[in-house]
């Protein structure tokens, strides 16, 4: 038995834990704060399973060299007793070690010492044979990676704290095309000076000029030329500003449905939603009911794994903000939005983007609703808990220059922390390259975390292909990234025409990625709320079915299974224009 | 594809000689030779001779040679078709027994020699020599940074260029690098387009992409051509056809057939008819199940029964190595037409045809339903056949 059997095996149990309290039919806050107790738990036992994987790692001295992987069985009582029985032998060997890697949970340091440790008998007792799909990975490649992965993880400088910094939130917003989005937050940002009277005048003149007078606050943020020549937003536009105790990267969503390909990006770094909703009469409706995007994007918002929402019913003094009008709309989405979606507790303020009323603070206008404004609810979004300890993450978003031998590039921090000088390899490319500068959006500090959004500077020998949005900035060690082609992914199906069947094509979305693939094999349809089988090898998947797929893509892509990085292991498939499916991966095969 | 003599039996041992004309031609070759056929034409063989004082000197020769294929090999890309096998006629300079690859190309005249022409072979061999069949279509899917310019023929979805950019994203005060990667991008898709496809032969052109991108790209081809001393004529320009697609990755392209303007500019084409019995078959599997199966199983349990109305089968199938494979599958082809149900038997080369091929190649649409059929499991052997052919 490989190393790489354990893995996968251990993984399973754990997978599913966590599978039922996100997937379940309730979605239950996994990211809230109540539950931190489980969440530590969690963890606690993640960390455990850490330690066995290291410790089968060194003690199977006769391990092949190269050996390929045995054909993973699908069977699965083997998978789910295996953990188990690993787990014991482990603990009656290697006890202290275990132990002393779950109560390291909070000292870096210490743990990392114990994961040298354990690397040093690893190397020192052969190679290990590593995940050897049938991909065509070249020789070299693999020899490659095999390299970095082996690689002594360095152990970190502990983590100078940030307490003087306010929380970081990442908030998109989202909604039908034509709810007002980017008016509503041109004009919060207007209110709260980010953009001076006179760029505004200029704005609101040009605009005026153009037959498009009320687009002016749309253009603080809709900035290409195209962008303003259409009247819709194409593209997410990336804002920062801060609250009374917040930082707020905000982040605008195109709500065109051709679009939503880059919202979908967008959305996967954020921590928290506005969902604006059009409260004219009848816009409401189209946006909701007749195939808009108001469905699409709330059901894609909980898949990325935003718990937060605010609900912003625009557009309301066209109705001479009408109470019977709100609770209509309140009332027809939150029996969506909690039982079908699957958000705790969404809240809704009624607001008007163009006039600007209960954004920065509340107004006379609207007697009936003494709730907190906007800008308050903003403030009060709960900051997400950021893995700073975990393997180095960043997924790149933007590439902004590449040169032979230096390139600049954007992207989320979404565990992990750099410092200038830092070694990193760019995946899938598999290249090599020093951190020269970085800088996240508060300051050029020497040292960014998980969360950050990240200007990196990087140094290296650098081709036109090395780095793509969707690459993934990691460090050499046992917790790289292995770029692989074939995943097992667990998903839902949506409310779709034509059933899934073997051998549809679809985009897939991770992050920031976008490749097409195939679903390869049907493994099998499961129930929804405590995972089992339904069916084996089901014809097709039609829609509401939850399955275990398995999926293939054109090239090699930077994702990885669901427990080892959260945001790197949740998929989103598209095909048609449409959202089919969404779901997390499991196993890399 | 011109044919020069034919002298075959329906079922049973015959010859013909042909000569292909186009790249078309040369998938159809593809699909009609088989291991063990006998192929006879005129090749090039390097031939060492030794002199009695031992020193060697080699030649080229042109020759005749009639070789028992032993393994096929067909580039798309290059259209030409690589066939190695042994010499089994008597030649001057190449010993019976020997080994040879002989390399057919359009424009070469050429003998196929076989034991047995089932149906399959003699509709491919139809199909090929009807002249009028042939609707040149080049199509252009893309969206930001990604783009694909295919030449659709009858038989085959070719990819000419694939560009793939990296488009800087807009970010505050910077907008001016998104809007130059947008046209370097164009620029590199304007210019793939012109090398790869003459408006004068191609029928029509499809460009596909969602949002604002196909008509920025048409205007920006034009200028391109224009500047490039490559002005489209009116005549030219008509024949562009913009239509929406939600992505511009390859299989955008079936979307692209289905939309009604294509399908009028396209009426009858192979790659047409696929798509809209393809489509036609997965809307049945979320409408009613039970008339829509897969896998070759379910699909000849549901021929016994008389209940096949359309039938779709890769060609992969027939072109399979193992004789009793294609066997199998010739005769439910031809119990199916029995029963006047119609068969369509796709390319493997076209979007539609590489779905139904990971469909393990063989799908159904019945007449009526048959619920029994759906608990009887998919046979694992199914799935070895599919990688075997692989």
């Amino acid at each position: 038995m490989s190393r790489h059997r354990n893995v996968r095996n251990m993984n399973y149990a754990d997978e599913i834990d966590d599978y039922d309290e996100d997937y379940d039919d309730d979605y239950s806050e996994d990211d809230d704060e109540g539950t931190s107790a489980q969440y530590s738990y969690k963890n606690r036992k993640a960390e455990t399973n850490l330690s066995a994987n290291y410790y089968t790692y060194a003690a199977e001295p006769d391990a092949p060299v190269g050996a390929p992987k045995p054909t993973p069985s699908t069977s699965i009582v083997r998978n789910s007793t295996a953990p188990s029985l690993t787990t014991n032998f482990v603990k009656e060997k290697e006890k202290v070690k275990a132990v002393a890697v779950a109560k390291s949970n909070n000292s870096t340091p210490k743990r990392n010492l114990t994961k040298n440790n354990l690397l040093v008998e690893a190397t020192a007792s052969q190679t290990p044979s590593r995940p050897n799909s049938e991909v065509d990975l070249s020789a070299f490649r693999r020899n490659q990676l095999q390299t970095i992965s082996r690689a002594p993880a360095q152990p970190r400088k502990p983590q100078k704290s940030r307490e003087n910094v306010k929380d970081l939130i990442n908030l998109i917003v989202v909604g039908h095309v034509d709810a007002g989005k980017s008016t509503l937050m041109g004009h919060l940002l207007y209110e709260m000076e980010f953009v001076d009277s006179r760029t505004m005048e200029k704005y609101k003149h040009e605009a005026a000029r153009s037959g498009k007078s009320s687009f002016a606050y749309a253009w603080v943020l809709d900035e290409t030329e195209e962008e303003r020549e259409r009247g819709v937003t194409m593209d997410v536009a990336r804002v920062s500003f801060e609250t009374d105790t917040k930082r707020i990267c905000l982040l605008d969503a195109p709500g065109h449905k051709d679009f939503i390909s880059n919202m979908i990006t967008g959305t996967s770094q954020a921590d928290a939603a506005i969902l604006v909703i059009n409260g004219t009469r009848g816009e409401f409706e189209t946006g909701f009911e007749n195939g808009g995007q108001t469905k699409e994007h709330a059901l894609l918002l909980r898949s990325l794994g935003v718990t937060q929402l605010i609900v912003a019913v625009n557009k309301l003094d066209t109705v001479d903000w009408s109470r019977d009008r709100f609770e209509e709309i309140k009332n027809n989405l939150s029996v969506f939005l909690t039982k079908q979606a699957g958000f705790a507790n969404p809240r809704f303020i009624p607001v008007s983007g163009l006039s600007g009323e209960n954004l920065t603070k509340k107004t006379t206008e609207i007697p009936w609703f003494n709730g907190p404004c906007l800008l308050e609810s903003i403030d009060s979004f709960v900051a997400a808990k950021l893995p700073i300890s975990g393997p180095l993450r960043i997924v790149v978003s933007d590439v902004l220059k590449v040169q032979s031998a230096q390139l600049i590039l954007s992207g989320k921090i979404e565990s992990g922390e750099i410092e200038k000088d830092d070694k990193v390899y760019i995946m899938p490319s598999v290249t090599a390259a020093t951190v020269k500068a970085c800088s996240n959006t508060i300051s050029n500090t020497e040292q960014c975390l998980a969360g950050d959004h990240v200007l990196l500077t990087l140094a290296g020998t650098f081709e036109p292909d090395s780095i793509q949005t969707g690459s993934v900035v990691v460090r050499a060690g046992p917790d790289t990234l292995i770029p692989a082609r074939r995943f097992l992914v667990r998903l839902v199906v949506f409310d779709i025409l034509t059933p899934i069947i073997k051998g549809s094509t679809a985009e897939l979305y991770a992050h920031s990625i976008c490749v097409s693939c195939t679903f390869s094999k049907l493994n099998h349809s499961i129930n929804k709320s405590n995972g089992e089988i339904l069916k084996l090898k089901p014809r097709f998947l039609a829609k509401g079915t939850s399955a275990i797929v398995e999926i293939e893509t054109d090239q090699d892509v930077a994702i990885e299974p669901f427990t080892k990085c959260r945001s790197l292991g949740r998929v989103t498939f598209r095909s048609g224009g449409k959202t089919i499916a969404a779901g997390i991966v499991e196993n890399v095969l | 594809m011109k044919q020069f003599k034919r002298q075959i039996e329906k079922d049973g041992p015959g010859f013909v000689t042909l000569m292909a004309e186009e790249a078309e031609d040369m998938w159809h070759i593809y699909n009609l030779i088989r291991v063990g056929d006998i192929v006879k034409a005129p090749t090039i063989r390097k031939v060492v001779t030794e002199t009695s004082t031992g020193t060697t000197s080699s030649q080229r020769v042109h020759t005749m040679l009639t070789i028992s294929i032993e393994s096929i090999d067909f580039d798309p890309g290059e259209q030409e078709l690589h066939l190695k096998g042994r010499n089994i006629v008597e030649n001057d300079i190449v010993k019976m027994g020997a080994y040879h690859t002989i390399d057919l190309e359009p424009n070469r005249k050429f003998t196929i020699e076989k034991t047995e022409w089932d149906c399959i072979d003699l509709e491919r061999l139809n199909l090929a020599l009807d002249p009028a069949q042939s609707a040149d279509v080049a199509a252009v899917v893309l969206h930001e940074g990604l783009a694909n310019v295919c030449l659709l023929t009858p038989a085959m979805t070719l990819t000419r260029a694939k560009i793939d950019m990296t488009i800087p994203r807009k970010r505050k005060g910077f907008t001016s690098q998104h809007e130059k990667g947008l046209e370097k991008f164009y620029e590199a898709v304007s210019a793939a387009f012109i090398r790869h496809v003459d408006l004068n032969i191609i029928k029509c052109v499809i460009i596909a992409s969602r949002g604002f991108v196909k008509e920025n790209f048409m205007n920006y081809l034009i200028t391109y051509a224009d500047a490039n001393g490559k002005k489209f004529t009116t005549d030219q320009k008509a024949k562009f056809l913009l239509v929406h697609s939600s992505s511009g990755f390859k299989h955008a392209l079936k979307e692209v057939l289905e939309t009604p303007q294509v399908a009028a500019r396209l009426a009858d084409t192979k790659a047409q008819a696929e798509v809209k019995a393809l489509n036609q078959f997965l809307e049945l599997m979320s409408t009613e199940p039970e008339r829509a199966f897969y896998g070759y199983n379910h699909v000849s349990r549901a021929n016994n029964d008389l209940a096949i109305e359309t039938l779709m089968i890769a060609d992969s199938l027939f072109r399979s190595q193992n004789i009793e494979t294609r066997k199998k599958f010739v005769k439910l082809v031809e119990s199916v037409r029995e029963q006047n149900g119609k068969v369509h038997i796709f390319s493997s080369m076209h979007v539609s045809g590489e779905q139904l091929a990971q469909l393990t190649g063989c799908a159904a649409i019945l007449r009526f339903p048959m619920p029994d059929l759906d608990d009887e499991p998919m046979s694992d052997d199914e799935e070895q056949q599919q990688n075997e052919q692989e």
